[in-house]
């Protein structure tokens, strides 16, 4: 029976884990450990561990990790606290492939570990472009990873002109889509209850996370948006950012800009947020939902400053500099029903038919696990 | 507002210091404000209760474990705040002006003697 090691350290790389998860867990051939760390368990970002736990999955492993502080160097260490805990997991679950996703450190401590200890590593939104360190740990991993699952074409060029192996680049889609594809997420009614929304009225959605490059100005950027929102006053939810270097000041911040029209959220479940999604009027900040998910949905994005600065993207997006004159006037932009009207025939480069998962589970399965996938050549 | 120490903590606070405040006022709830007088959420039994559960130690910072979305109002007629819907389901309802700074503190009923 082939094991895959999963790493999920957010709410966001979960999202793409569950159906995956869910799939390897209904196949006879296939079983998976989920090694659960950073953001998922820690109280003051929603604890979404508990998330996981409702769902029925398999923890095998709570990897703490995240020292508090959330500067530059904190978040190295951090990595490195991983890093070590990982070695540990590795040696004892045994996995005949690690999966790790997307442009996180936390990802980058998987690949170089399964690396180093000749265990498969397969990398799920590879050859992607995003800013700043993410987008340069996205291709360390590249590196690293054995198997690259691209979202689209766009990547896929890039991976091989990267000097990677054809046969080693698999094109298979967007998997976190799949789910808001499917419709596969909470429904408007019970959003209402739970978030004490009134689905008559335009809805907020603000998720900025600090820019680790910005550390420095992140409050600063985070006030710009605020301002921006207590200007327009509409009803408003905002979520808590990540972990990165600049979070616990963004956290701060956002306590004390709370106001009667807004509501504040440590974390929100992946089925929840999809769902709000689909009910938002606009998604405010800098998330990388914006430009992939957004659009599935026909969600317009004010994505403020440069932390998506070079990701592809769709007609959803409308770009804002962290000024707050600009991002109210971006706002009202995406509010206008011509703008979301125009978004019904916009193109995005993501793409998914809601199977994507089923085919990167099918490869895991199939893929020869031999001293050719491990011995990586670098091809040009 | 009498006893307004009883019912505030700050965000710096521990959770020791909210459980030892919630066992003096008897009204099982404190209001975390910071140093603009800022309501930043509330600490109730409940939350105690759950971050005990998790292995959290009483060092822990209230922040950690404050509920972000508290009921609050700005009827400032203490009057009417009584017949508040959501009044019925709280045992501290803070009073907060538009700018969200606490005012008042209305109380589900008289304060003990502390």
């Amino acid at each position: 029976m082939r094991h895959i090691a999963i790493l999920t350290e957010a709410r966001s790389s979960y999202g793409y884990f569950r159906p995956i998860a869910k799939l390897i867990e209904a196949d006879p051939d296939l079983h998976y450990s989920l090694l659960v760390t950073n953001q998922h368990l820690l109280p003051d970002f929603g604890y979404s561990v508990e998330e996981i736990e409702r769902d029925a999955l398999n923890i095998t492993d709570r990897i703490y990790m995240t020292l508090d502080g959330y500067t530059p160097a904190t978040m190295v260490k951090s990595l490195g606290v991983l890093l070590l805990g990982l070695a540990d997991a590795f040696v004892r679950l045994r996995p005949d492939i690690v999966l790790v996703l997307g442009d996180r450190g936390d990802s980058l401590m998987a690949a170089m570990a399964g690396a180093h200890m000749n265990i498969p590593v397969a990398h799920i939104q590879a050859g992607e472009r995003s800013g700043n360190i993410d987008g340069v740990t996205r291709h360390a991993i590249t590196r690293f990873a054995h198997i690259h699952f691209a979202s689209g074409p766009d990547a896929a060029e890039r991976l091989r002109r990267m000097g990677e192996e054809e046969w080693r680049i698999q094109e298979l889609g967007a998997p976190q889509l799949d789910e808001l594809v499917r419709g596969e997420v909470t429904p408007p009614e019970e959003l209402a209850g739970r978030y004490h929304l009134d689905l008559s009225q335009p809805l907020l959605l603000v998720l900025q996370h600090p820019v680790t490059e910005e550390f420095g100005e992140s409050v600063e950027q985070m006030q710009e948006t605020l301002e921006a929102v207590c200007e327009l006053r509409h009803q408003t939810l905002v979520i808590f950012p990540n972990t990165d270097a600049g979070s616990s000041e963004l956290r701060l911040i956002i306590e004390r800009y709370h106001r009667p029209f807004m509501r504040v959220e440590r974390n929100v479940p992946r089925r929840d947020y999809g769902g709000l999604m689909r009910v938002a009027s606009v998604l405010v900040g800098n998330s990388s939902s914006g430009v992939i998910e957004a659009p599935a949905v026909g969600l317009p994005a004010v994505n403020v400053g440069a932390r998506q600065r070079d990701r592809a993207r769709g007609g959803n997006v409308i770009d804002a500099p962290h000024e707050r004159g600009a991002i109210a006037n971006a706002i009202r932009r995406a509010l206008a029903p011509e703008f979301r009207a125009e978004l019904r025939n916009g193109s995005s480069p993501y793409v998914s038919d809601g199977r994507v998962s089923e085919r990167i589970v099918d490869f895991l399965k199939t893929v020869r696990l031999d001293e050719r996938l491990l011995r990586k050549q670098i091809a040009y | 507002m009498a006893h307004l120490a009883l019912y505030t903590v700050t965000p710096t606070d521990t959770l020791r210091t909210a459980m030892e405040k919630i066992e003096r006022n008897k009204h099982r709830v404190v209001v975390v404000v910071d140093e603009e007088r800022r309501v930043l959420g509330t600490v109730s039994d409940g939350d105690l209760r759950r971050a005990f559960l998790r292995d959290m130690l009483p060092i822990a910072p209230v922040t950690e474990i404050m509920q972000l979305n508290p009921h609050v109002t700005s009827e400032t007629d203490p009057a009417k705040r009584r017949h508040l819907p959501h009044a019925e389901h709280v045992t501290v309802l803070p009073v907060v002006d538009d700018e969200n700074r606490l005012v008042d503190l209305e109380l589900a009923y008289e304060p003990f003697d502390p």
